[in-house]
Order: C-alpha cells, then structure tokens, then sequence
C-alpha cells in the first residue's frame, strides 16, 4: 500500500483500544525508526518521550485527568470573558478515553540539552549561541521544539501503520509541569507538548460519529482555506 | 522503497538548482495530499502554508532577512546576557535555501473563521473553540506548531516520493510586530519550508571539511524514556 492510502485509509482516531498487547519490539522498532528519520535543528532534539507502558494505569489515570481538567478550564474561562454562555458542565469528552485506556502512552516534553555533538561545539566556541541548552531559553524555544515534536509523531505515525498498529494523539492537557509534578509524575521536568497513545483499535471515533449520523458533519477546512498561493 | 529508507535520503539543502524546478501541478498535488492526510485538533488547521513560487524572488529575500536579522540578534543578545563572550558575525549559509528554491511554504498562524457543522453543534452545547478568536493564538501556538510538523513530515515524504527535495528553518523572529514588511503573515510565524531538486547538499560541504562524522544527534536512551 502507498504512503498516501495507508494514511488516508488506516489512520484514525481511535475512541476504545482492545486488551491486546501489542509486542513491545514492534513499538520500540517504531520508535527507532522515528528517531533515526527525524531531522533537529542543530542535531539536538530538544525534547524528551515518557513512554507509559501497560502496567502503568495509574499514571495514565493521572494522565487524563489532566487531559479533562485542562479542557473544563478552557470552557470555563470563556465564559468568564464572555466567549461563551455555558460549558458542558464537566462531563469527559469520550474521545479522550484513548489516554487512559491503552497498551501504550507517550508523552513528550521539552527538554534540556546538556551538550552540543562535537561540530556544534565547535560552532558554539565560534561564537554561536545553542538556545536548546539553557533551561531559561525552553519556553523561548518552546515553538520550534513542538515543530519537531510534530515532525517526529508523523514519522512515529507511518512507522506505527506500517507495524499494523494504531495511534491518536491529544494536545488538551494542562501545560504547566508543576500541576503534573503535584500529581506524583515527578520525572516530568518540563511542560508536556503532545500525548500519543499506541495499540490495536476496538472502535474508532468515526464508528460513533458514523453511528450518529453526523460523520459527513466533522470535515476539514476547504484546502485554498489553508494553503494560499501568492 | 519503504518509508524508512525514503525518508533516510532526507538531507538539508546547501543549494537548489536555479534552473529546474519541480512542475507546478506536481507541487499542488503533493499539498493536496497533504492536506488531505494530516490530522488537526477540531478538524480546523489553525494555520496557513503560505506558498511563493519560483516568480517570488523578492518575497523570498525578505523571509532570509528574517532568518538573518533573527540569527544574528540571538548571538547579539547570548554575549549581552553573558551566555558567549563573542558572535560568529557572519550569515549562515544554511539558511540559503530559504533564499533561493523553486517554493518556499511560510506557516502562519490562522484565526479560524468557523467550525465545521460537526464542532458548531459541540460549541452550541458548551465546547469552547479556542481556534476562533484571536486572543487565543499564542496560547494554541504550541499546537499549531505540533500540527505544522505532522504537516510538513507529510509533505516531505510525499515529496521524497517524487524526487523534491526538502529543507526547513524554524529561526526567524517570533513577535509578529516584526513583520510588518511581510503582509500575509498577520499572526505568528511558525515555520518555513523549502522544495526544489538539490544542486548541493549541506552533510556535502560537511564530508568535504572532514566533519560529517561530528553532526551527530542525541542517542536514543537520552531521547526516550521507557518508565
């Protein structure tokens, strides 16, 4: 199968994984992959993947909760400022379920870099400045690093189908590393950029939306909406 | 070739050629692919792939200038704070490919002018749309950003798959205020990204100077962390 039908075609969100445990050599050769294939400014990679593995419920519980939490914020909020004129009253979006119940749960991170590969220590003896290895400069780099983070998950994401598994990913969380920190995830040393879970789907989101008949409904932006020619 | 290998061959421009140029109905293609396969939060793509084609020679010096003018104010700015005691004082040739190609891709941020019918009856029951408004841009940045990588690692490996080759910078100032030379870019710079067919690659002028075994990147275990 091609890139772009194997894309188009097996990618989904995933709304309920099944029990099964998928072999862990098929994820860390994914993971792998990813690593080998994903180009970094300046060869830092200045970010770091937390991998939840299948005995770690309870941090994936934690995991969640920050996911629910963070979106209750958001709604609340605006209709403090006045965006807005309810909430949805705290109840979880059910597509987050794949954060909590999962084979496998990745988290990435910024992090700091402690040292430059030798060509880059060079240039840094030369006069040039490695953002990546100051922790004063992470949120300053915060966009360019979440640009890789992004990079990394779509070559994660080809590797994850071509390995017969599925994946979807969720970027509502609380972004402050404190409030994890205060949840007992104390390895986390820098705010969260993207969680992506792994496994083998039981039921994806589109089965529901389908089953309600508004799948026709959640469709993209026109593509001249996105991509403007000058 | 499998997807690995295809993206292997991947390697950052020193210099495109200035006289071939992928067709223009190939480059389209690839973007519709594109856009047809990655994903985004809400189905809305807060983002814009502003497209300068091989005409736009003028256009594309002022996004270098960016690139540039930001490079060297962070040196400026690491020996003021005490980080370095001097600069490189000279311009990056790496960032020639922003310059010179046959497309160069600027992302931007984009306010949302409404959701899909789906997101529109979740607003109505309470969901709050933060793509919408534009005093919610810098706080989605971040996620615009991570969207911005699923979308150019597509297009790159669609691209590989025709033979374009590819580069990419993320230095350039993030303030928009700093943009004001640059009319489509109304909210925040996120990325550009630049297709051709290589004349020359950067890991060349490396080999060439005996350093490629030295631009190494992290090992793995530093990078992931299996808890």
């Amino acid at each position: 199968m091609n890139t772009f039908d194997l894309l188009e075609t097996k990618r989904h969100h995933v709304k309920t994984y099944k029990d099964q445990i998928p072999p862990k050599e098929l994820i860390k050769d994914a993971l792998w992959k990813a690593w080998k294939t994903t180009p970094s400014k300046n060869n830092f990679m200045a970010y770091q993947i937390d991998i939840y593995g299948p005995n770690m419920q309870k941090e994936k519980d934690k995991l969640w909760e920050l996911a629910v939490k963070n979106h209750i914020n958001a709604e609340e909020q605006a209709v403090e400022k006045g965006l807005a004129d309810k909430t949805q009253e705290g109840k979880p979006n059910p597509f987050y379920e794949h954060i909590k119940y999962n084979p496998y749960l990745i988290c990435f991170h910024g992090r700091v870099c402690k040292k430059a590969n030798p060509f880059y220590q060079r240039q840094i003896d030369t006069g040039h400045f490695a953002d990546q290895m100051y922790e004063e400069y992470v949120s300053h780099i915060h966009g360019s690093t979440c640009v890789e983070v992004g990079i990394f998950a779509a070559n994660l994401t080809m590797y994850l189908l071509e390995n017969k598994l599925d994946m979807s990913y969720n970027s509502c969380f609380i972004r402050d590393k404190k409030v994890w920190q205060d949840k007992g995830l104390f390895w986390v040393k820098q705010d969260p950029i993207l969680m992506i879970s792994i496994g083998y789907a039981k039921r994806y989101r589109k089965q529901e939306l389908e089953k309600w008949g508004v799948l026709d409904d959640d469709y993209k932006p026109e593509m001249n909406e996105v991509i403007r020619w000058l | 070739m499998s997807t690995f290998d295809l993206l292997e061959k991947r390697r950052h421009i020193r210099k495109y050629k200035t006289d071939q140029h992928p067709k223009l109905g190939v480059i389209r293609q690839l973007l519709w692919k594109t856009w047809k396969t990655t994903p985004s939060k809400n189905n809305f793509m807060p983002y814009y792939c502003h497209v300068l084609g091989p005409d736009k020679i003028k256009e594309k010096e002022l996004i270098w200038n960016k690139s540039v003018a930001n490079h060297t104010s962070m040196e400026d700015k690491a020996v003021q704070d005490g980080y370095n005691t001097k600069v490189q004082g000279f311009t990056n040739p790496y960032y020639e490919h922003i310059k010179f190609n046959s497309y160069l891709l600027v992302f931007s941020s984009r306010v949302c002018d409404k959701p899909n019918p789906y997101y529109e009856r979740q607003i109505k029951t309470g969901h709050f749309a933060e793509q919408l408004y534009p005093e919610w841009v810098e706080r989605i940045a971040d996620t615009a950003c991570v969207e911005v990588g699923l979308f150019v690692s597509n297009m790159t490996m669609f691209c590989m798959e025709e033979g374009i080759d590819v580069s990419y910078t993320s230095c350039f100032p993030r303030d928009v205020s700093k943009w004001d030379d640059i009319p489509y870019v109304k909210y925040r710079p996120l990325l550009f990204m630049s297709l051709g067919y290589a004349d020359r690659y950067r890991y060349e002028d490396l080999e060439e100077n005996g350093e490629l075994q030295d631009d190494i990147k992290p090992e793995i275990n530093e990078v992931i962390k299996w808890l």
